[in-house]
């Protein structure tokens, strides 16, 4: 998947720099060379990585018995999913407040993250959670909105923060 | 007046209770300021700098010389403690600092910091003070084709940090080359890769994606990976031990020489300085196996080279005006504010200031080491707590400094765009280290080809005719296939040895 990404990546700098031009007046280098070079390359490595994985997997396929490898992935697998419903679960709320951050204020927004990051996917008490993300959020308002001066969007929250 | 003279000078004017005192301010400020993901030296100099605008023009030199090199060590510490750079020159410092506190050695990770930034940083003084002239000439023999043939040497220190596949690495660092071509095109000004797409005209900031791919990506990493265990040392296992000591001594000597000397260079920078100190360490060194996993010289040597390379900035802002660094160039800002025109002329017509100020970085040094020593088992302490207490705090601070370096949300963006990319990355084994590479020297590497391409009208052979280029190249091709050629020879001499 990981060489696939990088020859489709690298193919497709080298193709769309075709438009700036590669060489120009006296072979003087021109806007699309660098990245055409580095998407030829691109898709040479991408094309050696996935030759030496599949090599690997082929190598693999001679490798524990299938017993030994059924047992580990059967103790293994409910935490396996766990963990990846987590990572996923904790992608999705940064996205959320990334997207919500403008709306209800940057402080505001990535302070309820926390909480709920605390409260909802890591199991702590609310209390705590709560004066976990209000102490973070009161610490960053601190720090850089009044002592750096960054202008930090307040959003909806601008009236409570003075902004 | 002689050196001495000149030192004596400088000494009495770093040493009033006045200077002192905004010298201790200045290196305080900068490690809060270093402490925050994104807020690097350059951004604190440049917020800080109207606080010093009613100061005497040395005493508010040497405040934010005090903010610069506080703000490279406080960036030191998160880089350790939580795998998050605070700016660019301490992202090599995460490769074998971060492991380091893993293994509950955050303790001597970041004395380890603090004691070779300061012993480089007292070597590239001396340096800095008795031979400012003479390494400023020599920068200035340092054209566009010989800047590309340093890159290209930095670039082979892509080697070292390929971690088990050497092609993974390459492709990482050609990938980074490719992301700095987004944006305006060096040469002509015209845009690539933007589709129209306003918030790519500036290009992919470096910073966003290092909290990114650092920061973001190894807390989804650490929630992948289950519970992370809370560390808990003794506080004998935070102090270094002499052995620690013994392994770094020679690292911090090279490190730090070959630091400054990349740091007189203009526009080569600290970061370039670590990459190649910490490669450096890792040829020589005969603990090659640990480097990445947490050996103590992977820490020692970028911060040795960091630290020597923020010294030897100075030299070409001081004596040609021209700065040596992002920082060295909001600092010059600075000089120019209070009337102060830095150049060949400035050690003839501000004696004091060129030397108080000079004399303020080692008093600086000292006031950094003093204050951050005692606190080393502070610091390392956090880890003490749970990581699921701590990671949400490191995503809210990470996306707010990714907010800060620009104060608009697309920073926000790339870093949640590169923090998934990166936690991919980590997964299927592909090296961070690379891929931050390519991006610090992918702007700089087309620049200067574009330069030496118009040099040579087009001809890049122009390069044959610049021997510290044709040297550089050498010394590149030497690190990259000198191992496999020494095999080689040794192979055929046994051959040889045994058909005797």
């Amino acid at each position: 998947m990981g060489a696939l990404t990088l020859v489709a990546v690298g193919a497709a700098f080298s193709i769309l720099s075709l438009d700036y031009g590669i060489l120009g007046e006296g072979a003087r280098i021109s806007p699309g060379f660098v990245p055409f070079v580095v998407g030829l390359l691109l898709v040479v490595f991408g094309a050696i990585i996935g030759w030496e994985t599949w090599r690997s997997r082929i190598h693999a396929t001679i490798g524990p018995s299938e017993n030994d490898t059924e047992s580990k992935s059967e103790t293994g697998k409910g935490a396996h999913y766990n963990t990846t419903k987590s990572v996923a679960l904790v992608f999705g709320l940064l996205l959320i407040a990334v997207i919500l951050a403008p709306i209800l204020g940057f402080l505001i927004t990535f302070s309820i993250l926390v909480f709920v990051i605390l409260a909802g996917v890591e199991r702590e008490r609310i209390g705590f959670s709560f004066a976990i993300s209000l102490g973070i959020g009161l610490l960053a308002w601190l720090i850089f909105y009044q002592f750096m001066g960054i202008r930090l969007p307040l959003g909806i929250s601008a009236p409570l923060l003075g902004g | 007046m002689d050196f001495f003279s000149h030192l004596i000078t400088g000494f009495g004017t770093a040493l009033s209770p006045m200077n002192l005192l905004y010298c201790f301010i200045g290196v305080l400020l900068g490690t809060v300021i270093g402490l925050l993901p994104g807020l690097g030296s350059a951004t604190g100099v440049a917020l800080l700098l109207p606080l010093t605008l009613t100061l005497s023009p040395i005493t508010a030199l040497i405040m934010l010389a005090g903010i610069y090199y506080g703000a490279q060590y406080g960036a030191t510490i998160t880089s350790v403690l939580i795998a998050t750079p605070g700016d660019s020159a301490s992202v090599v410092t995460a490769i074998d600092g971060y492991p380091m506190a893993r293994q509950g050695r955050a303790g001597p990770a970041l004395a380890i910091g603090a004691v070779s930034s300061f012993v480089s940083g007292i070597i590239s003084l001396i340096l800095l003070m008795a031979l400012a002239p003479v390494f400023a000439s020599l920068a200035l023999h340092f054209g566009p084709p010989e800047i590309c043939a340093l890159i290209v040497l930095g670039f082979t220190s892509i080697v070292g940090f390929s971690g088990t596949s050497r092609v993974k690495g390459l492709a990482m660092a050609t990938l980074g080359v490719a992301i700095t071509t987004v944006g305006l095109d060096p040469q002509s000004g015209s845009t690539r890769f933007t589709f129209g797409f306003i918030n790519l005209f500036g290009g992919i900031g470096f910073l966003p994606v290092v909290i990114g791919l650092f920061a973001v990506a190894e807390v989804l990493h650490q929630v992948r990976s289950g519970k992370v265990e809370p560390i808990r040392t003794r506080f004998r296992d935070m102090i270094l031990k002499r052995e620690d000591w013994r392994r770094c001594r020679t690292t911090i000597f090279s490190s730090g020489l070959l630091g400054f000397f990349i740091g007189v260079l203009p526009g080569a920078g600290a970061t370039l300085a670590s990459f190649l100190g910490y490669d450096l360490a890792r040829h020589f060194s005969k603990h090659k196996s640990e480097f990445g996993k947490g050996a103590i010289e992977g820490v020692a040597a970028p911060e040795a080279a960091n630290s020597a390379a923020v010294n030897g900035s100075f030299v070409p802002t001081l004596t040609l005006g021209i700065p040596g660094s992002g920082t060295t160039a909001v600092l010059l800002g600075a000089f120019i504010v209070f009337g102060i025109q830095p150049g060949p002329l400035l050690f003839t017509n501000e004696p004091d200031l060129v030397w108080g100020l000079m004399a303020s970085f080692f008093i600086g040094s000292v006031i950094l080491l003093l204050l951050n020593l005692p606190l080393v088992p502070l610091f390392a302490s956090i880890l003490r707590f749970r990581y699921e207490l701590i990671y949400p705090c490191i995503l809210f601070l990470s996306f707010i400094g990714a907010y800060a370096i620009e104060n608009r949300m697309w920073g926000v963006w790339i870093a949640l765009a590169f923090g998934i990319i990166g936690y991919f990355m980590k997964r299927y084994d592909y090296p961070t280290a690379p891929l931050v590479l390519g991006i610090v020297l992918g702007g700089m590497f087309e620049k200067t080809l574009i330069q030496t391409s118009s040099m040579g009208g087009g001809d890049l052979t122009i390069f044959l005719n610049r021997p510290i280029a044709m040297v550089l190249f050498v010394l590149a091709a030497l690190i990259l296939y000198g191992p496999r050629l020494a095999k080689v020879y040794s192979k055929l001499r046994r051959m040889s040895a045994r058909k005797a």
